[in-house]
């Protein structure tokens, strides 16, 4: 088993910053983002690493940003209730990105894994640095969020049929 | 009962808020030699990296944005030193040449307020025997000063080196270094931790900027006000009113010292420069109380004024002037940590 400190501190950053671009390259939040400010903005995030049944935030937590999973399985869970399980490539905690909310599901690892954090002050640097290109990245959040929304009024108004009434 | 002290978030908060004081503490007694070195460089860094931010966002590489920032500044450093130089000469000596007969205008000044106390108040003093006691304690003040400016400036010629240095590797660094440090601590509060940092170094930002503003205003307005009413070295004693000005508390009446002496050394000290000059001083001052303490520096400080006038005096005390400006930003951004590390272990304790 590593330690978490010497192998946070102690890494290879050409392997994973490449990997994390060519992550971010495939995930809807960053479709029309060039590749050349993926690489830039992937060599500004953070690699963490995570041991089987860690907790990476519970429900309520303050949010910084928002996770991709760069190598491992990580559960979503709201009130222990499984609401996804997450595999290589995906993002999630993303809500963190747009505001300081608390974390609205707890995120568990269900192997040793790989995080790289996208932190909410990474995303503010970027808009500084290239507001063009950031701003097609808080558009697909916004269309990101907005679908979640809508899927969720749905999914009330399945569970709710009297409130028409 | 410690260990359910600490599982109480107020007690986990101080637990690690008082540890990281002791660490800042320590690091502080160890660096004590080059401390003042150290402050100047982040203040420098905290100017200098804007220009670097905004080269950056037009497209030029970080390294080459950091070189360029550092030779343009150094360039008018130099410039501004061999155009300021001749003049501040030329200001001592002249200054020198009046303290030669400072005791006959400091007589003269304190016959005419003699006069006028015996016209208006009909009370009367010994202008020559005062202006003998004045002169012995301005005497014994001006060696412990000369002693001090000496030494003052033995240090500032190491700092010169060690400063630009310093300057170079923190705008080319830091945001590693940053991130390096941020990554020792455990998964847990990884996040907690950048919430804290980002908290903290947003608000100082505002804080010094609204310092800086304060400052610039405080300088241009004694300055143009000095120079209209025909005090002599107006632009010097503008800079000193401003930085004078910083000083919390205290600042506002440590500000008329040097314009009233100047005054007082002048060839024909007059009781209406006297007036003009504290008027100028006054409306600035009014000014600054109104309009920018409220809207740009208090405001983001947010501190108890008893709290910053007890700690202006003990930071004055152990570290002179540089204590006196730095005191409130260090205690505002201890007062910041605190609160962002309960606010957020709070949090985390709950969930």
């Amino acid at each position: 088993m590593h330690h978490p400190l010497w192998s946070n501190l102690f890494r290879d950053r050409h392997d994973w910053v490449k990997k994390t671009s060519t992550m971010c390259e495939q995930n809807p939040l960053f479709t029309d983002v060039s590749s050349q400010s993926i690489r830039w903005l992937a060599s500004r995030m953070h690699l963490r690493r995570y041991d089987k049944d860690e907790v990476v935030f519970r429900m309520g937590d303050p949010g910084a940003g928002a996770v991709l999973l760069l190598s491992g399985k990580v559960q979503i869970r709201v009130n222990d209730v499984v609401v996804a399980s997450l595999q290589q490539g995906d993002l999630f905690g993303e809500v963190a990105l747009a505001t300081n909310l608390p974390r609205t599901a707890e995120a568990v690892t269900m192997a040793a894994s790989e995080l790289v954090f996208f932190l909410r002050s990474d995303l503010k640097e970027w808009m500084e640095t290239s507001p063009k290109q950031a701003s097609k990245l808080l558009l697909n959040l916004a269309n990101m969020l907005a679908h979640r929304l809508m899927q969720s009024n749905e999914r009330y108004a399945r569970t709710m049929p009297e409130i028409d009434t | 009962m410690f260990l359910t002290f600490l599982r109480h978030p107020l007690g986990l908060t101080l637990l690690l808020f008082f540890t990281g004081l002791s660490l800042v503490a320590a690091t502080l007694i160890i660096s004590g030699p080059i401390l003042i070195t150290l402050a100047i460089s982040l203040v420098l860094y905290a100017a200098m990296r804007p220009s670097v931010d905004s080269m950056v966002r037009n497209g030029i590489q970080e390294n080459i944005a950091v070189a360029v920032t550092m030779v343009l500044i150094i360039a008018m450093l130099i410039l501004s030193v061999l155009a300021v130089f001749p003049l501040i000469v030329e200001q001592v000596t002249n200054f020198s040449s009046k303290m030669a007969h400072v005791d006959v205008q400091l007589l003269s000044a304190l016959s005419q307020l003699d006069q006028w106390l015996q016209h208006y108040i009909n009370y009367d003093f010994d202008p020559a025997s005062v202006a003998q006691k004045l002169l012995n304690y301005a005497g014994i003040y001006l060696n412990a000063l000369a002693e001090k400016t000496v030494l003052w400036f033995n240090g500032i010629s190491f700092s010169l080196i060690l400063i630009p240095l310093i300057v170079f590797f923190l705008l080319r660094d830091f945001n590693q270094l940053r991130n390096e440090t941020l990554q020792l601590l455990p998964n847990r509060y990884f996040e907690l931790g950048w919430l804290i940092y980002n908290g903290v170094s947003a608000q100082l930002e505002n804080y010094i900027r609204g310092l800086s503003i304060q400052a610039f205003v405080v300088g241009t307005l004694c300055g143009l006000g000095f120079y209209f009413i025909g005090l002599e070295f107006a632009p010097l004693l503008g800079i000193i009113v401003a930085l004078l000005n910083l000083i919390p508390f205290f600042g506002i009446s440590l500000a008329k010292i040097p314009p009233l002496v100047v005054v007082l050394l002048s060839d024909q000290p007059d009781f209406m420069m006297v007036a003009l000059t504290l008027a100028v001083l006054f409306f600035v001052q009014a000014i600054d109380t109104t309009l920018l303490l409220p809207k740009i520096v208090a405001k983001s400080a947010n501190l108890h004024p008893l709290t910053v006038m007890l700690s202006v005096a003990l930071a004055g005390y152990y570290y002179g002037f540089f204590g006196f400006i730095l005191v409130v930003p260090v205690l505002f951004s201890m007062k910041v940590i605190f609160k962002e590390l309960l606010k957020g272990l709070r949090s985390i304790h709950a969930a």
